[in-house]
């Protein structure tokens, strides 16, 4: 792929890079999404990273995937977010996410008894979310990386800058985290 | 009975290697919570991942786009434009203003002291010349009635 970067004067950007966003945006963006829990946050999470990715092109080692790269500046931009945010609040990143929970009704909107499919998977991405929501930071990403994006342990060390062990202890606590909130949603209606 | 239990999301994932895989098979088979467990982080996993992507926004790669080509102004103003940077800014400004007045103002001279003796003896000689008639007012003979009315004055 070619290094050469566009000019910051209205001229239009290059082919390679316009690809690559092509290729990785929904990824980016899903991941996002996972993560900040809403779509406006999502939408400036990345294309705040694509800028960054942009503006620090030079650095990308090509012999390793360019998505793994950007969902680690994707990650750290959120980290900082997040971080900014607990500056000012009472939160930490082992917190849960600070989004407002919402009750089950809330979540399985309609009373058609025979919902059409594409409603019931809003449903579920729905109430998969608001699960996401209640977990910690660090296990979120985990597990969003592992079971949504299918990556491997060893590419999740690398955008989450941290050893597989970690990866493998954040995605097993995330997983029985997740667990408990998807018990907690259909029990009681709201997350603990 | 040595529980396995942090080893089992690992296991799903297909992420052990072979001696711990042969481990965790071994205590499987004998240990029915630990098989109950894995079948709950199983489904968990499952519906995480049945829950597929979020489609991005169709007008998001536009704006990605445009991003990337905006001149640097335009990348700057709206951070410069934020209420982190205009209220500061504003203060400051006001501050400078606040400052600027109060050192204009303490900062100004003492009123200049004005001799008032000239100003007496203009107005003494202001008073001689209304003496003198208006039919004589004529270049010629000023001095001489300003001179004969300092003369009689001083007479009477």
């Amino acid at each position: 792929m070619s290094r050469e970067k566009p000019s910051s004067d209205g001229s239009p950007v290059s082919e390679a890079f316009s690809e690559l966003i092509r290729q990785c945006g929904e990824k980016a963006y899903n991941l996002a999404y996972r993560l900040s829990g809403n779509e406006p946050d999502a939408r400036d999470l990345v294309q705040e990273a694509f800028v960054r990715a942009y503006a620090h092109f030079e650095t990308y080692d090509e012999k390793r995937p360019f998505e793994t790269w950007l969902f680690r500046i994707l990650h750290n931009i959120y980290l900082d977010g997040v971080r900014r945010y607990a500056h000012g609040h009472t939160v930490s990143l082992d917190a849960p996410s600070p989004v407002e929970d919402s009750a089950w009704e809330e979540i399985l909107t309609g009373e058609d008894p025979e919902p059409a499919a594409g409603m019931m998977r809003e449903e579920t991405a729905g109430l998969v979310q608001k699960a996401l929501n209640a977990i910690p930071v660090h296990y979120r990403t985990a597990i969003a990386l592992c079971d949504i994006e299918g990556l491997s342990y060893e590419e999740i060390g690398k955008i989450m800058s941290c050893p597989v062990g970690t990866v493998r202890s954040r995605v097993h606590q995330g997983r029985v985290l997740l667990r408990r909130a998807f018990e907690d949603l259909e029990k009681g209606g709201r997350l603990q | 009975m040595n529980h396995e239990e942090a080893l089992l999301s690992a296991y799903l994932d297909d992420e052990l290697s072979v001696q711990e895989k042969a481990r965790v098979d071994a205590h499987l088979g004998v240990c029915p919570d630990c098989r109950r467990e894995l079948e709950g982080l199983g489904k968990a996993k499952k519906r995480l991942a049945g829950a597929g992507r979020r489609a991005m926004p169709p007008d998001l790669i536009a704006d990605i786009e445009s991003r990337l080509v905006k001149p640097w102004r335009a990348r700057w103003f709206p951070v410069l434009g934020r209420p982190q940077v205009l209220i500061p800014a504003g203060m400051l400004a006001a501050a400078g203003l606040i400052v600027g007045l109060w050192m204009g103002l303490t900062s100004r001279e003492p009123d200049q002291y004005v001799p008032l003796e000239p100003l007496l003896a203009a107005h003494a000689r202001y008073e001689a010349e209304s003496l003198v008639p208006e039919d004589n007012m004529v270049a010629d003979s000023y001095s001489l009635h300003v001179a004969n009315a300092d003369g009689g004055d001083s007479q009477q």
